[in-house]
Protein backbone atom coordinates (compact mmCIF):
# COMPACT_ATOMS: atom_id res chain seq x y z
CA UNK A 1 0.00 0.00 0.00
CA UNK A 2 1.28 3.23 -0.92
CA UNK A 3 1.82 6.56 1.58
CA UNK A 4 -0.85 8.44 0.40
CA UNK A 5 -3.46 5.36 0.81
CA UNK A 6 -2.27 5.15 4.32
CA UNK A 7 -3.19 8.67 4.99
CA UNK A 8 -6.10 8.38 3.35
CA UNK A 9 -7.04 5.44 5.70
CA UNK A 10 -6.10 7.54 8.33
CA UNK A 11 -7.24 10.74 7.80
CA UNK A 12 -11.08 9.51 6.71
CA UNK A 13 -13.55 10.98 9.21
CA UNK A 14 -16.07 9.01 8.54
CA UNK A 15 -15.88 5.01 8.41
CA UNK A 16 -16.31 4.85 4.39
CA UNK A 17 -16.91 1.98 2.41
CA UNK A 18 -16.36 1.32 -1.38
CA UNK A 19 -18.74 -0.01 -3.62
CA UNK A 20 -18.55 -0.92 -7.16
CA UNK A 21 -21.55 -1.10 -9.40
CA UNK A 22 -21.67 -3.31 -12.28
CA UNK A 23 -22.84 -5.54 -15.24
CA UNK A 24 -23.82 -5.55 -18.51
CA UNK A 25 -25.09 -2.03 -20.43
CA UNK A 26 -28.88 -1.60 -19.58
CA UNK A 27 -28.71 -3.70 -16.75
CA UNK A 28 -30.07 -0.64 -14.59
CA UNK A 29 -26.86 0.31 -12.99
CA UNK A 30 -27.38 4.01 -13.17
CA UNK A 31 -31.01 4.01 -12.23
CA UNK A 32 -30.28 2.15 -8.59
CA UNK A 33 -27.73 4.56 -8.02
CA UNK A 34 -30.23 7.21 -8.56
CA UNK A 35 -32.77 5.76 -6.42
CA UNK A 36 -30.45 4.96 -4.09
CA UNK A 37 -29.45 8.87 -3.61
CA UNK A 38 -33.03 10.21 -4.06
CA UNK A 39 -32.56 11.35 -7.72
CA UNK A 40 -35.32 11.23 -10.43
CA UNK A 41 -35.37 7.78 -11.96
CA UNK A 42 -37.14 8.01 -15.14
CA UNK A 43 -33.79 9.62 -17.38
CA UNK A 44 -30.98 7.68 -17.55
CA UNK A 45 -28.26 7.59 -20.67
CA UNK A 46 -26.12 5.25 -20.91
CA UNK A 47 -22.95 5.64 -18.72
CA UNK A 48 -19.77 6.17 -21.34
CA UNK A 49 -17.05 6.88 -18.21
CA UNK A 50 -18.28 6.47 -14.59
CA UNK A 51 -19.99 8.51 -11.60
CA UNK A 52 -19.11 8.30 -8.08
CA UNK A 53 -21.48 9.18 -5.70
CA UNK A 54 -21.63 9.65 -2.43
CA UNK A 55 -24.29 8.88 -0.06
CA UNK A 56 -24.26 8.65 3.91
CA UNK A 57 -25.92 5.34 5.20
CA UNK A 58 -26.38 3.33 8.57
CA UNK A 59 -23.37 5.63 9.60
CA UNK A 60 -21.30 4.80 6.89
CA UNK A 61 -20.02 6.62 4.00
CA UNK A 62 -20.64 4.84 0.85
CA UNK A 63 -18.89 6.11 -2.18
CA UNK A 64 -20.66 4.17 -4.89
CA UNK A 65 -18.70 3.68 -8.24
CA UNK A 66 -20.87 3.32 -11.46
CA UNK A 67 -19.02 2.29 -14.21
CA UNK A 68 -20.28 1.83 -17.85
CA UNK A 69 -21.50 -1.78 -18.86
CA UNK A 70 -20.49 -1.54 -22.72
CA UNK A 71 -18.34 -4.30 -24.34
CA UNK A 72 -16.21 -1.57 -25.06
CA UNK A 73 -15.90 -0.38 -21.72
CA UNK A 74 -15.44 -3.71 -19.35
CA UNK A 75 -11.61 -3.62 -20.04
CA UNK A 76 -11.84 -0.42 -17.92
CA UNK A 77 -13.57 -1.84 -15.38
CA UNK A 78 -10.31 -3.27 -13.46
CA UNK A 79 -8.87 -0.06 -13.25
CA UNK A 80 -12.06 0.13 -10.42
CA UNK A 81 -10.97 -3.04 -8.31
CA UNK A 82 -8.42 -1.33 -6.43
CA UNK A 83 -9.84 -0.90 -2.60
CA UNK A 84 -13.47 -2.14 -4.02
CA UNK A 85 -15.35 -3.81 -0.85
CA UNK A 86 -18.20 -4.35 -2.33
CA UNK A 87 -19.18 -5.46 -5.84
CA UNK A 88 -22.70 -5.37 -6.75
CA UNK A 89 -23.84 -6.83 -9.93
CA UNK A 90 -27.08 -5.46 -11.39
CA UNK A 91 -28.62 -8.19 -13.98
CA UNK A 92 -31.57 -7.02 -15.91
CA UNK A 93 -34.15 -9.68 -15.14
CA UNK A 94 -36.17 -9.55 -18.31
CA UNK A 95 -32.85 -10.17 -21.01
CA UNK A 96 -32.81 -13.99 -21.47
CA UNK A 97 -30.82 -13.39 -24.42
CA UNK A 98 -28.02 -11.92 -22.63
CA UNK A 99 -27.80 -14.52 -19.70
CA UNK A 100 -25.10 -15.98 -21.07
CA UNK A 101 -23.24 -13.60 -21.52
CA UNK A 102 -23.81 -11.62 -18.34
CA UNK A 103 -22.49 -15.49 -16.55
CA UNK A 104 -19.30 -15.09 -18.58
CA UNK A 105 -18.29 -10.93 -17.44
CA UNK A 106 -19.30 -12.35 -13.94
CA UNK A 107 -17.28 -15.47 -13.48
CA UNK A 108 -14.55 -13.28 -14.73
CA UNK A 109 -14.83 -11.31 -11.80
CA UNK A 110 -14.74 -13.74 -9.68
CA UNK A 111 -11.49 -15.01 -10.38
CA UNK A 112 -10.10 -11.27 -10.09
CA UNK A 113 -7.52 -11.27 -7.29
CA UNK A 114 -7.97 -8.02 -6.38
CA UNK A 115 -11.63 -8.46 -5.53
CA UNK A 116 -11.03 -11.58 -3.73
CA UNK A 117 -12.42 -10.20 -0.22
CA UNK A 118 -15.30 -8.65 -1.66
CA UNK A 119 -18.33 -8.80 -0.50
CA UNK A 120 -21.05 -9.49 -3.54
CA UNK A 121 -24.30 -8.40 -4.22
CA UNK A 122 -25.88 -9.60 -7.06
CA UNK A 123 -29.43 -7.07 -8.13
CA UNK A 124 -32.14 -9.17 -9.37
CA UNK A 125 -33.07 -5.88 -11.32
CA UNK A 126 -36.34 -4.77 -13.82
CA UNK A 127 -38.49 -6.86 -11.04
CA UNK A 128 -41.79 -5.28 -12.13
CA UNK A 129 -41.50 -6.13 -15.39
CA UNK A 130 -43.48 -8.77 -16.34
CA UNK A 131 -42.24 -11.80 -17.47
CA UNK A 132 -39.07 -11.05 -15.62
CA UNK A 133 -36.79 -14.05 -14.55
CA UNK A 134 -37.10 -15.39 -10.90
CA UNK A 135 -33.83 -14.94 -9.06
CA UNK A 136 -34.06 -18.53 -8.56
CA UNK A 137 -33.23 -19.23 -12.65
CA UNK A 138 -31.13 -16.49 -12.76
CA UNK A 139 -29.20 -18.29 -9.83
CA UNK A 140 -29.50 -20.83 -11.65
CA UNK A 141 -28.53 -19.59 -15.02
CA UNK A 142 -25.65 -17.91 -13.46
CA UNK A 143 -24.05 -21.15 -12.28
CA UNK A 144 -22.53 -19.98 -8.84
CA UNK A 145 -21.71 -22.66 -7.12
CA UNK A 146 -17.96 -22.30 -6.41
CA UNK A 147 -18.42 -19.55 -4.72
CA UNK A 148 -15.64 -20.56 -1.79
CA UNK A 149 -15.39 -18.20 0.82
CA UNK A 150 -17.09 -15.09 -0.79
CA UNK A 151 -19.79 -13.85 1.56
CA UNK A 152 -22.67 -13.14 -1.49
CA UNK A 153 -26.74 -12.84 -1.63
CA UNK A 154 -28.97 -12.46 -4.46
CA UNK A 155 -31.66 -9.81 -4.00
CA UNK A 156 -35.10 -9.10 -6.33
CA UNK A 157 -35.21 -5.43 -6.92
CA UNK A 158 -36.28 -2.58 -9.14
CA UNK A 159 -35.02 0.03 -9.64
CA UNK A 160 -37.49 2.16 -10.91
CA UNK A 161 -39.98 1.51 -7.98
CA UNK A 162 -37.00 1.02 -5.67
CA UNK A 163 -38.35 -2.37 -3.88
CA UNK A 164 -35.53 -4.27 -2.60
CA UNK A 165 -32.69 -2.01 -3.16
CA UNK A 166 -32.38 -0.62 -0.19
CA UNK A 167 -32.70 -4.04 1.25
CA UNK A 168 -29.84 -5.23 -1.16
CA UNK A 169 -27.85 -2.60 0.24
CA UNK A 170 -28.32 -2.70 3.72
CA UNK A 171 -27.23 -6.52 3.34
CA UNK A 172 -23.85 -5.40 1.55
CA UNK A 173 -23.12 -2.79 3.89
CA UNK A 174 -23.99 -4.50 7.08
CA UNK A 175 -21.58 -7.37 5.78
CA UNK A 176 -18.75 -5.12 4.59
CA UNK A 177 -18.76 -3.21 7.95
CA UNK A 178 -18.66 -6.22 10.02
CA UNK A 179 -16.07 -7.11 8.15
CA UNK A 180 -13.93 -4.40 7.63
CA UNK A 181 -14.86 -2.64 11.12
CA UNK A 182 -15.41 -4.76 13.68
CA UNK A 183 -11.89 -4.80 15.15
CA UNK A 184 -10.85 -1.58 14.85
CA UNK A 185 -14.08 0.36 16.49
CA UNK B 1 29.03 59.76 13.91
CA UNK B 2 28.13 58.80 17.78
CA UNK B 3 25.34 57.02 16.91
CA UNK B 4 27.43 54.34 14.35
CA UNK B 5 29.23 52.25 17.14
CA UNK B 6 26.14 51.91 19.24
CA UNK B 7 24.41 50.62 16.28
CA UNK B 8 27.31 48.27 15.85
CA UNK B 9 27.30 47.35 19.26
CA UNK B 10 23.78 46.09 19.24
CA UNK B 11 24.57 43.95 16.57
CA UNK B 12 27.21 42.32 17.94
CA UNK B 13 25.52 42.13 21.49
CA UNK B 14 22.28 40.46 18.97
CA UNK B 15 24.29 37.87 17.15
CA UNK B 16 25.97 37.11 20.54
CA UNK B 17 22.77 36.53 22.28
CA UNK B 18 21.25 34.09 19.26
CA UNK B 19 24.42 32.31 19.09
CA UNK B 20 23.65 31.52 22.87
CA UNK B 21 19.88 31.04 22.71
CA UNK B 22 20.44 28.66 20.09
CA UNK B 23 23.40 26.65 21.49
CA UNK B 24 20.84 26.72 24.93
CA UNK B 25 18.41 24.57 22.59
CA UNK B 26 20.52 22.38 21.25
CA UNK B 27 21.92 21.51 24.83
CA UNK B 28 18.28 20.95 25.77
CA UNK B 29 17.09 19.21 22.83
CA UNK B 30 20.03 16.92 23.60
CA UNK B 31 19.67 16.30 27.31
CA UNK B 32 16.08 15.69 26.57
CA UNK B 33 16.10 13.11 24.47
CA UNK B 34 19.02 11.19 26.53
CA UNK B 35 17.20 11.43 29.60
CA UNK B 36 14.02 10.04 28.26
CA UNK B 37 15.23 6.67 27.72
CA UNK B 38 12.27 4.91 26.69
CA UNK B 39 12.34 6.08 23.63
CA UNK B 40 8.99 8.48 23.81
CA UNK B 41 10.45 11.34 23.32
CA UNK B 42 12.69 9.97 20.63
CA UNK B 43 9.73 9.11 18.79
CA UNK B 44 7.95 12.27 19.39
CA UNK B 45 11.05 14.31 17.83
CA UNK B 46 11.08 11.79 14.86
CA UNK B 47 7.32 12.53 14.12
CA UNK B 48 8.19 15.73 14.83
CA UNK B 49 10.83 15.64 11.88
CA UNK B 50 8.78 13.41 9.47
CA UNK B 51 6.02 16.24 9.51
CA UNK B 52 8.29 18.65 8.93
CA UNK B 53 9.91 17.13 6.21
CA UNK B 54 6.72 16.38 4.63
CA UNK B 55 5.62 19.77 5.05
CA UNK B 56 9.15 21.30 3.41
CA UNK B 57 8.48 18.72 0.26
CA UNK B 58 5.12 19.61 -0.18
CA UNK B 59 5.68 23.32 -0.11
CA UNK B 60 9.49 22.92 -2.14
CA UNK B 61 9.14 25.11 -5.67
CA UNK B 62 10.27 21.72 -6.84
CA UNK B 63 7.22 20.03 -6.47
CA UNK B 64 5.13 22.90 -7.04
CA UNK B 65 6.65 23.28 -10.74
CA UNK B 66 5.99 19.54 -11.17
CA UNK B 67 2.30 19.46 -9.96
CA UNK B 68 1.95 22.93 -12.04
CA UNK B 69 3.36 21.22 -15.04
CA UNK B 70 1.55 18.04 -14.71
CA UNK B 71 -1.64 20.46 -14.51
CA UNK B 72 -0.40 21.77 -18.16
CA UNK B 73 -0.22 18.90 -19.52
CA UNK B 74 -3.51 17.14 -18.59
CA UNK B 75 -6.33 19.68 -17.89
CA UNK B 76 -7.37 19.89 -21.71
CA UNK B 77 -9.45 16.62 -21.23
CA UNK B 78 -11.29 17.74 -18.03
CA UNK B 79 -15.05 19.37 -18.40
CA UNK B 80 -17.21 20.18 -15.77
CA UNK B 81 -20.29 17.07 -15.09
CA UNK B 82 -20.59 14.64 -12.99
CA UNK B 83 -19.84 11.47 -15.25
CA UNK B 84 -16.10 11.36 -15.63
CA UNK B 85 -14.12 10.10 -18.31
CA UNK B 86 -12.80 7.12 -18.50
CA UNK B 87 -9.41 9.29 -19.31
CA UNK B 88 -9.42 10.64 -15.62
CA UNK B 89 -8.97 7.72 -13.94
CA UNK B 90 -4.78 7.57 -16.07
CA UNK B 91 -4.51 10.78 -15.25
CA UNK B 92 -5.11 10.69 -11.68
CA UNK B 93 -3.35 7.26 -11.04
CA UNK B 94 -0.21 9.05 -12.70
CA UNK B 95 -0.51 11.72 -10.47
CA UNK B 96 -1.25 10.02 -7.74
CA UNK B 97 2.14 8.33 -8.82
CA UNK B 98 4.16 11.43 -9.17
CA UNK B 99 2.94 12.47 -5.83
CA UNK B 100 4.02 9.66 -4.23
CA UNK B 101 7.44 9.06 -5.61
CA UNK B 102 8.26 12.67 -4.99
CA UNK B 103 7.61 11.53 -1.11
CA UNK B 104 9.19 8.56 -0.75
CA UNK B 105 12.37 9.68 -2.79
CA UNK B 106 12.87 12.94 -0.36
CA UNK B 107 11.77 11.13 2.75
CA UNK B 108 14.24 8.00 1.73
CA UNK B 109 16.90 10.90 1.19
CA UNK B 110 16.64 12.16 4.88
CA UNK B 111 15.39 8.87 6.58
CA UNK B 112 16.97 5.86 5.43
CA UNK B 113 14.71 3.61 7.27
CA UNK B 114 11.87 5.08 5.32
CA UNK B 115 9.14 2.60 4.23
CA UNK B 116 5.50 2.56 4.20
CA UNK B 117 4.86 0.56 7.27
CA UNK B 118 8.14 1.91 9.24
CA UNK B 119 5.81 5.59 8.63
CA UNK B 120 2.89 3.58 9.91
CA UNK B 121 4.97 2.10 12.86
CA UNK B 122 5.65 5.89 13.73
CA UNK B 123 2.80 7.40 13.35
CA UNK B 124 -0.11 4.42 15.18
CA UNK B 125 -2.08 5.94 17.75
CA UNK B 126 -0.98 9.18 16.93
CA UNK B 127 -3.78 11.70 15.52
CA UNK B 128 -2.80 12.76 12.01
CA UNK B 129 -3.56 15.99 11.96
CA UNK B 130 -2.67 19.49 10.72
CA UNK B 131 -2.58 21.22 7.78
CA UNK B 132 0.51 18.67 6.52
CA UNK B 133 -2.03 15.69 6.61
CA UNK B 134 -5.45 17.92 5.62
CA UNK B 135 -2.92 18.48 2.07
CA UNK B 136 -1.89 15.23 1.67
CA UNK B 137 -5.58 13.71 2.22
CA UNK B 138 -6.40 16.26 -0.40
CA UNK B 139 -3.97 14.94 -2.72
CA UNK B 140 -5.14 11.04 -2.25
CA UNK B 141 -8.65 12.11 -3.16
CA UNK B 142 -10.30 12.08 -6.46
CA UNK B 143 -12.89 14.45 -6.13
CA UNK B 144 -10.10 16.83 -5.78
CA UNK B 145 -7.69 15.49 -8.07
CA UNK B 146 -10.81 16.48 -10.80
CA UNK B 147 -11.94 19.80 -8.95
CA UNK B 148 -7.89 21.35 -9.46
CA UNK B 149 -7.86 20.08 -13.04
CA UNK B 150 -10.60 21.83 -13.61
CA UNK B 151 -9.57 24.87 -11.63
CA UNK B 152 -6.87 25.08 -13.52
CA UNK B 153 -8.25 24.86 -16.63
CA UNK B 154 -10.51 27.74 -16.33
CA UNK B 155 -7.76 29.88 -14.72
CA UNK B 156 -5.29 29.75 -17.41
CA UNK B 157 -6.52 28.25 -20.52
CA UNK B 158 -9.98 29.36 -20.74
CA UNK B 159 -11.46 27.43 -23.11
CA UNK B 160 -8.00 25.98 -23.37
CA UNK B 161 -6.75 27.15 -26.46
CA UNK B 162 -4.18 29.27 -24.30
CA UNK B 163 -2.94 26.46 -22.68
CA UNK B 164 -2.14 24.30 -25.58
CA UNK B 165 -0.28 26.68 -27.54
CA UNK B 166 1.72 27.47 -24.57
CA UNK B 167 2.29 23.96 -24.13
CA UNK B 168 3.62 23.50 -27.94
CA UNK B 169 5.90 26.36 -27.58
CA UNK B 170 7.69 25.56 -24.58
CA UNK B 171 8.30 21.71 -25.98
CA UNK B 172 9.87 24.10 -29.17
CA UNK B 173 11.60 25.89 -26.72
CA UNK B 174 13.44 22.41 -25.00
CA UNK B 175 14.14 20.24 -27.62
CA UNK B 176 14.70 23.70 -30.10
CA UNK B 177 13.46 21.74 -32.87
CA UNK B 178 10.89 23.02 -35.80
CA UNK B 179 7.81 21.25 -34.91
CA UNK B 180 5.16 23.40 -36.72
CA UNK B 181 7.45 23.17 -39.62
CA UNK B 182 7.57 19.70 -40.22
CA UNK B 183 3.91 19.55 -39.49
CA UNK B 184 3.60 22.06 -42.31
CA UNK B 185 5.62 19.93 -45.10
CA UNK B 186 3.44 16.77 -44.18
CA UNK B 187 0.38 18.54 -44.77
CA UNK B 188 1.63 19.62 -47.68
CA UNK B 189 3.05 16.22 -48.39
CA UNK B 190 -0.63 14.54 -48.34
CA UNK B 191 -2.65 16.35 -50.85
CA UNK B 192 0.13 15.41 -53.59
CA UNK B 193 0.60 11.32 -52.11
CA UNK B 194 -3.50 11.50 -52.78
N1 LIG C 1 -38.90 -1.41 -15.94
C1 LIG C 1 -37.70 -1.15 -15.44
N2 LIG C 1 -36.79 -0.49 -16.18
C2 LIG C 1 -35.58 -0.26 -15.62
C3 LIG C 1 -35.26 -0.66 -14.32
N3 LIG C 1 -34.00 -0.27 -14.05
C4 LIG C 1 -33.56 0.37 -15.17
N4 LIG C 1 -34.51 0.38 -16.11
C5 LIG C 1 -34.39 0.95 -17.46
O1 LIG C 1 -33.35 0.30 -18.15
C6 LIG C 1 -32.63 1.20 -18.97
C7 LIG C 1 -31.15 1.19 -18.62
O2 LIG C 1 -30.97 1.69 -17.32
P1 LIG C 1 -29.58 2.27 -16.83
O3 LIG C 1 -29.74 2.55 -15.38
O4 LIG C 1 -29.10 3.37 -17.67
O5 LIG C 1 -28.64 1.00 -17.05
P2 LIG C 1 -27.07 0.84 -16.91
O6 LIG C 1 -26.52 0.81 -18.28
O7 LIG C 1 -26.85 -0.45 -16.21
O8 LIG C 1 -26.57 2.00 -16.09
C8 LIG C 1 -33.29 2.55 -18.77
O9 LIG C 1 -34.18 2.78 -19.79
C9 LIG C 1 -33.99 2.41 -17.43
O10 LIG C 1 -35.10 3.23 -17.32
C10 LIG C 1 -36.25 -1.38 -13.56
O11 LIG C 1 -36.06 -1.77 -12.42
N5 LIG C 1 -37.45 -1.59 -14.18
MG1 LIG D 1 -25.12 3.43 -16.49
Amino acid sequence: MGLLTVIKKVKAKEKEIRLLMVGLDNAGKTTIVKNLCGEDVSKTSPTLGFEIKTLAHNGYKLNIWDVGGQTTLRSYWRNYYEQTEGLIWVIDSTDVRRLEDCKRELHKLLVEERLAGATLLIFANKQDVSGAQSQEDLLKALELDKMGERHWRIVSCSGVTGEGVGKGLDWVVEDIAARIYMFNN
Amino acid sequence: MVELPELENEILAGEVYDEEDLAADDNESFFEVVDSGEGQNERTNLIDAVVGKLEDILVDESFESVRLRFCEENCLIFEEGEENKLEYTEAFRSFSDLVETTLVENLKAEFPDFTVSWFCDLLKDKPCDGEVFDMLFSLSDFEEFKQMMLDFKKREGGDGVAVSRMKIYSEEQEDGDHRPDLDLSSLHIRPLAN
